[in-house]
């Protein structure tokens, strides 16, 4: 017997981590100390950098309104549904390899707090890249409905 | 193909053309270049022919209308003044992108 997947629950609840990963993450220049790190590059570089975060930022909440709001629209099994869940699946999926690959880990602050919270937000990318790859399959015919 | 078809053909090449200046950051490069592609692809659905491709044009709009604000308002007025045909160009191409999907937007929430 196939399993039913609860594609609906899961998309609203990838949807909820989205937006409350969106409001968590305006505390990051705090806790990185970006102002003063920032403040030693010049004025344009520094607002290039601003702008490029703020990108990030409304992509971000985009998918998390998008999944929790009108879920219906990635669930209708469209190419374009399918083509947006690709790409938001890919995007998780790159945030993984970027934080293990690129990120010099070094110089992360140290602490219980702050490893709990590195955990915490890989566990979330992955399984970001697990929901929304998994409806890319069920777009294609791949997964139960 | 009716003009805001065409018109989406051409959002997607100015998208690839400010994809290809954000080499200096992969994410806002690719995350731009998909929105070329999906101009390209999905123009139909884009136009409004579909639920999802009309909420992609509305957050396009307001994706490239905070682009003109903070193009407007945030960038450094020296460095605009010293780079004057550069500014131009960025900010020209930021009201036609909104405008673009502003237009996709106004024509199938009437």
């Amino acid at each position: 017997m196939p399993i039913a997947i609860p594609w609906h629950g899961l998309l609203v609840g990838a949807g909820a981590a989205q937006l409350i990963l969106v409001v968590a993450s305006l505390a990051i220049p705090r806790f990185l100390n970006w102002k003063g790190d920032l403040a030693k590059l010049r004025p344009l570089t520094r607002q290039v950098f601003w702008t490029y975060a703020a990108y990030i930022w409304v992509t971000n909440l985009s998918f998390g309104l998008v999944s929790t709001m009108t879920p219906q629209l990635l669930l209708d099994r469209s190419p374009l549904a399918g083509f947006v869940c690709s790409f938001i699946a890919v995007y998780w999926a790159a945030r993984v390899v970027i934080q293990f690959g690129y990120f010099d880990r070094t110089d992360a602050p140290k602490g219980r707090f702050f490893v709990l919270g590195e955990r915490a937000l890989v566990t979330l990318f992955v399984g970001l890249t697990i929901v929304y790859g998994g409806l890319v399959a069920r777009a294609f015919g791949a997964l139960g409905r | 193909m009716n003009r805001i078809e065409v018109h989406l053909w051409v959002a997607a090449i100015l998208q690839w053309l400010v994809a290809s200046s954000n080499v200096q950051n992969i994410y806002i490069m690719t995350t731009v270049a998909m929105f070329g592609i999906v101009s390209i692809v999905f123009t139909p659905e884009l136009a409004g022919g579909s639920a999802l491709g009309r909420f992609l044009s509305d957050f396009l709009a307001i994706f490239w209308g905070g682009r003109i604000i903070i193009q407007l308002f945030f960038y450094d007025q020296e460095v605009k003044r010293s780079r004057p045909i550069a500014n131009l160009v960025f900010l020209a191409t930021f009201i036609y992108l909104c405008g673009v999907f502003a237009v996709a937007c106004l024509r199938h929430n009437r």
